[in-house]
């Protein structure tokens, strides 16, 4: 079990550096010059040199390399090129509107997708398989920003349950915040729970023609007690897979469907700092973004070592 | 009166008929055989009897269970009777086990689902099943996995299971066919004696007639969804009636004709026309026997014919004894090494290393049929991957027609795998089940770089098909279309299209019926005849070594313990691991020998007069 987590601890250092230097290198050989943009192409020279030396642009590429990588470690991200303030305060608010919609996003993608794709399994070929099967098309068809339209209408512009978008802030209240990315949090889910939904039941199907199930209905389990006490297990390992990469896709999506909600959230930070090349925001929200989805990743495969003594061995 | 009867059960799966008013019966404390071949409805039987039939199948006749029909039962009701009344012990003990669960929890789940007792003392009951078949928790801690045990470990849990709420009947499905020949022995032997000491009937289900005249008091073959024959065990195999039990003793003890080579082989040179593969007269009219023939003796008909042997004639005697095969070895292994990384101890320590093969010599010669056998896990597989140059030796030196393979170039190599090809246990694993019969069997024609055109391949493939008994126009079907039998068929074809000169095959029959397996053995024998094959034959079926090889190398754990003429081995084995896995192995008329020594009370059914079929 240590071993086993020691060699993921591992790949997740290497993955986070390898991640860091790709990106570090990829905004070196963009084109555009931050100072450039903000002062605009008529700014005289020598102004030019002073805003790079006091971004430090000036310097080496290895040594800015080290600079950044030694500041994010430390959580000093550096200053935002256009808002003028430490990237690191600009991320955490942000981060405290993109993380939960993230994360409530996850929820409902596996709270939808883990019975629904029982039910189909269980049911297979009947009624209820071919209705979940068709809605999970349609949900992996139509996008998540057309949901989000969607459900703006339905919900907020014609019963008025919900607010259409917007965000006022933690400090208002956590219902008031919180109602606010209800709506996007389901736009976001959707098509990633229909997705899952899907594996759950192929992987429930593939479960249930084990061996192991056979014998467990021979010992005198109902079939619903086979399917909780033994496949339902067994059928979440390629789940939880999924689930990792699906963590990654929802980061994604937050930065459409934070427009479409008008949230104030990373996925606007980034977007706005890429269009004004405010590197060093881009730079930092990257990263994050690596970083989560690494350390989920990271946290999926101890999920499989928890469900699957076979990773675990003994020492 | 009967424990367990079936009374004229037919069963149908959307509406194709399957089994057809099958009847059989099991009488208390009596250990009942049901043998048949694959695809017999065996298997089927016992579905029916523990009511998890697959969809779309129904029922109709009585299974009655001490009394009560359990066609008539609820699903509420079955679900109660299953494993308290009826335990039942599978085929596969590698999947039949949750890999997820400890076997504790999988054994005490038996006494929680009936007893509804507490979970602690339904641990400690689990305990007690896995002492009784041998896993005392002292060395097997019930917080194991089945990953964790091994085959035959993994089989005793499955029995643990079976027997642990005392049941009235128990249902073996092929208990034993997946174990080694030691293995399989002492599981036969816990099943016996648990069924002695509690007195319950057991219907153990096999293909293996061997199996059934060491188990069973009565014997009840099927063919087809039908039983053709029952009786008791001595009088079935003294006096078999019905055409179809004959053939299936015969082929279970069969043994194929083989020809000893009148000249020293000499292959066909690239380019021309094999001489075997001629106008295809006689084999074509041999092949149009592969309809289902009106004959009852003929097995499993589905499969195909093999052509008749043209010079039956000269059979083969008795293997070379001692004497070697003419010309230098085709393939030689010279202390051959093999060693894998083992696991880490700790995350500082060097991984420990595996020996798999040590110090292994063997030499194939030209025409000569060298058996390799040993138990799963022995090495086998590991040599023969090294000797196909798969993998290179960690010490020593493979030899091919004299020169080190770890010398050759990519040419050397090339044409090295033209002379050695092989054919593997499961031929539907290894086809690509997207590609047609044609293409798969054209597969190693790429090792002769172009060297000939679109014509002559498609002679060779129709050649080849005719060779191993299928018809040239079958290269258009696909692998699913054909059976099991003929599916070994095309791996044979396979490997023969380059024209080698050694095939090795790896467990070529093991998934094989007895019948088919006889038909493939029989075909491997021709086909060495008329093509002076040499065969490296791996198998840890003793029966099978013994029906084909010359020379046998008996292999275990990494080491050969012993080789020598095969004849001799067999008759007088010097080391102590080969007469063990002799003595191990089911043999028939041993086990007749020794049921007629057995007195009679000892055999409940003794008296009884078989009723035929």
């Amino acid at each position: 079990m240590l071993v086993y987590l020691a060699k993921r601890l591992a790949s997740l250092a290497a993955t986070l550096v390898i991640a860091s230097l790709v990106i570090f290198a990829v905004m070196e050989v963009l084109p555009g010059d931050p100072a450039e943009i903000m002062l605009g192409t008529n700014a005289r020279p020598d102004t030019l040199a002073a805003l790079r030396a006091d971004f430090g642009l000036d310097r080496p590429a290895p040594e800015r390399y080290a600079a950044w990588v030694a500041g994010f470690v430390q959580g000093d991200l550096g200053r935002s090129y256009t808002y003028s303030v430490p990237v690191g305060e600009l991320v955490a608010q942000r981060l405290w509107v993109s993380l939960p919609l993230a994360a409530i996003s996850l929820l409902l993608t596996v709270l939808i997708a883990v019975p629904v794709g029982a039910l189909a399994a269980t049911r297979r070929n009947g009624p209820a398989d071919v209705g979940i099967m068709a809605a999970t098309q349609v949900g992996i068809a139509v996008p998540n920003f057309w949901f989000a339209m969607l459900l703006v209408f339905v919900f907020a512009v014609s019963l008025r349950l919900l607010p259409a978008g917007g965000f006022p802030g933690w400090g208002a209240g956590l219902w008031p915040a919180g109602r606010s990315l209800i709506l996007p949090a389901v736009a976001l889910a959707l098509p990633q729970a229909s997705i899952l939904a899907r594996v759950m039941r192929s992987s429930l199907i593939d479960a249930l023609g084990e061996d192991y199930v056979r014998t467990a209905r021979a010992k005198g389990l109902s079939r619903s007690e086979v399917v909780r006490r033994h496949a339902l297990r067994n059928a979440l390992i390629p789940v939880l897979t999924i689930m990792g990469l699906q963590f990654s896709f929802l980061l994604a999506g937050t930065i459409i469907i934070e427009n479409v909600f008008f949230l104030p959230g990373l996925g606007r930070l980034v977007f706005q700092a890429i269009t004004q090349r405010d590197l060093i925001v881009v730079k930092s929200i990257v990263m994050l973004l690596v970083a989560s989805v690494v350390i989920v990743n990271f946290l999926v495969e101890v999920a499989y070592a928890a469900v699957d003594p076979r990773l675990r061995r003994r020492a | 009166m009967a424990m367990f009867s079936v009374e004229g059960l037919d069963l149908s799966i959307y509406g194709l008929p399957i089994l057809k008013g099958v009847s059989l019966s099991v009488g208390e404390g009596e250990i009942l055989g049901l043998v048949g071949e694959s695809g017999s409805g065996k298997s089927m039987t016992a579905l029916a009897a523990m009511q998890l039939m697959p969809r779309g199948a129904s029922a109709t006749g009585r299974i009655l269970l001490d009394g009560e029909d359990l066609l008539s039962k609820s699903e509420v009701q079955m679900c109660a009777l299953r494993g308290r009344d009826i335990g039942m012990i599978f085929q596969e003990p590698m999947t039949a086990l949750n890999p997820l669960k400890t076997i504790g929890a999988q054994v005490a789940e038996c006494f929680a689902q009936h007893l509804g007792a507490r979970r602690a003392e339904c641990m400690a009951w689990a305990g007690q099943a896995l002492e009784r078949v041998g896993l005392p928790p002292s060395r097997f801690p019930l917080d194991r996995y089945p990953h964790e045990l091994s085959g035959g470990q993994r089989q005793r849990v499955v029995i643990a299971m079976a027997v642990a709420l005392k049941p009235k009947l128990i249902i073996a499905d092929e208990p034993t066919t997946a174990l080694d020949v030691t293995t399989q022995a002492q599981i036969l032997e816990l099943m016996r004696e648990l069924v002695a000491e509690e007195g319950t009937s057991l219907l153990i289900i096999t293909h293996d007639l061997a199996v059934v005249a060491e188990m069973a008091d009565r014997v009840t073959v099927m063919r087809y969804g039908e039983v053709v024959e029952e009786g008791t065990t001595a009088a079935f195999f003294s006096g078999m009636r019905h055409p179809y039990s004959k053939a299936l003793l015969e082929a279970s003890t069969h043994v194929p004709a083989r020809r000893k080579l009148t000249a020293p082989p000499i292959l066909p040179r690239e380019g021309e026309v094999a001489p075997h593969s001629g106008d295809g007269g006689g084999d074509a009219a041999a092949v149009e026997g592969t309809a289902p023939s009106p004959d009852p003796t003929r097995l499993a008909p589905r499969g195909a014919s093999h052509p008749p042997l043209k010079g039956r004639d000269q059979p083969y005697p008795s293997p070379s004894r001692g004497e070697e095969g003419p010309g230098t070895p085709i393939l030689v292994a010279q202390s051959v090494v093999r060693e894998y990384r083992g696991r880490r101890r700790s995350l500082f320590s060097a991984p420990e290393k595996r020996r798999a093969v040590d110090a292994v010599s063997l030499a194939v010669r030209p025409g000569e049929s060298v058996g390799l056998v040993g138990e799963s896990g022995c090495g086998k597989s590991t040599l023969a991957r090294t000797l196909m140059a798969l993998e290179p030796p960690q010490g020593g030196a493979v030899l091919f027609r004299g020169r080190s393979l770890a010398g050759f170039s990519a040419a050397d190599l090339t044409a090295m795998r033209r002379a050695v090809q092989v054919v593997f246990q499961d031929p539907y694993g290894s086809f690509d089940p997207r590609h047609k019969a044609g293409r798969l069997v054209a597969e190693p024609l790429h090792l002769l770089r172009g060297e000939i055109d679109a014509a002559e391949r498609n002679r060779r493939i129709a050649a080849v098909l005719r060779d191993v008994g299928l018809k040239p126009e079958d290269a258009d079907k696909y692998p699913h279309e054909f059976s099991g039998g003929q599916r070994q068929r095309l791996a044979i074809a396979r490997a023969l299209i380059t024209r080698p000169s050694l095939i090795i095959l790896d467990e070529p029959v093991s998934a094989l019926d007895v019948s088919i397996r006889a038909q493939v053995l029989d075909l491997l024998a021709d086909l060495q005849a008329e093509h002076g094959l040499a065969y490296l034959f791996i198998s840890h079926d003793l029966t099978v070594v013994r029906a084909i090889t010359d020379r046998v190398l008996v292999m275990r754990a990494g080491r050969i313990v012993e080789e020598g003429p095969t004849a001799e081995v067999f008759a007088a084995p010097r080391h102590a691991y080969t007469r063990e896995l002799l003595a191990a192995a089911p043999d028939l008329s041993r086990a007749l020998a020794a049921r007629a020594m057995r007195p009679a009370w000892e055999s409940p059914a003794a008296g009884e007069v078989p009723s035929g079929g």
